[in-house]
């Protein structure tokens, strides 16, 4: 049975991140020192394009930074969390928690 | 937000954040051959040479694991960092004792029996020890995809 929540620890939660695929890529990220592109588009279950879109949201709010290395179908594409990133990402973890308790 | 939803965002972090370490399982069939010849051949170079040979073959040695760790990098698609999973903790203890286990295992033999006894011994303690401790942490990693599924 799902109740509503309410409370100050809303604040703590980030609207770039409220979206599950790129709080799920935040989430890897957290766990990682990089991600490559076609590991993160697995893992999400995504589209190249999906993902892509939702990296560059990422990028855009500065909480990831993306290098490509090589081009063509060899080129990989990878992601790396940015500090305010992993900042972002675990005030709004630690305010999903509060959430709950 | 409702519960389940807060829930829900939890759950995916947790799957997340393991997604690293659980690729982490499982390695090449050489590794602990390669593990193995290593640890014989520092046993070696610690009992049969001395001076600057024995320096420079010591260099090399510790370089060795490092450049590996360098190419396993390279070559991963994602390399975990922060804390594991809960589950993984065992393999992490296991790898800790299989290490010291051989650490005085090695000297032992090395006094009892002389540096080639010590070196063959060690060799062939520490592959089966590498290849337990991946069979370890493959198991472990098997019960955080149930955890997490």
């Amino acid at each position: 049975m799902s109740r509503p929540v309410n409370g100050s620890a809303l604040d703590g939660l980030d609207p770039v991140l409220n979206a599950p695929k790129r709080l799920a890529i935040m989430a890897v990220l957290e766990g990682s020192q990089f991600a490559e592109f076609g590991f993160l588009r697995e893992h999400l279950a995504v589209s190249d394009s999906d993902l892509s879109k939702q990296g560059a949201t990422l990028e855009a709010a500065g909480y990831l930074s993306i290098s490509k290395s090589g081009r063509g179908r060899g080129g990989m594409t990878s992601y790396q969390a940015t500090r305010a990133g992993k900042a972002a990402y675990r005030r709004h973890r630690e305010a999903l928690r509060t959430l709950l308790s | 937000m409702e519960s389940h939803e807060a829930r829900d965002q939890l759950h995916e972090i947790e799957r997340g954040e393991a997604a690293s370490w659980l690729h982490f399982a499982g390695h090449e069939r050489w590794l602990p051959l390669g593990f193995g010849t290593w640890a014989g051949t520092f046993v070696l170079t610690m009992g049969l040479l001395d001076g600057a040979l024995r320096s420079l073959a010591m260099l090399a040695l510790i370089a060795a694991p490092l450049a590996y760790v360098a190419w396993d990098r390279a070559r991963r698609p994602v390399y975990p960092q922060g804390p594991m999973p809960h589950e993984l903790r065992r393999s992490s203890w296991a790898l800790v004792v299989l290490s010291l286990g051989i650490a005085l295992l090695s000297p032992s033999v090395y006094f009892a029996a002389g540096v080639w006894v010590a070196a063959a011994t060690t060799a062939l303690a520490t592959a089966p020890a590498v290849e337990l401790y991946g069979r370890i942490y493959a198991s472990d990693a098997g019960r955080v995809r149930r955890r997490l599924a």
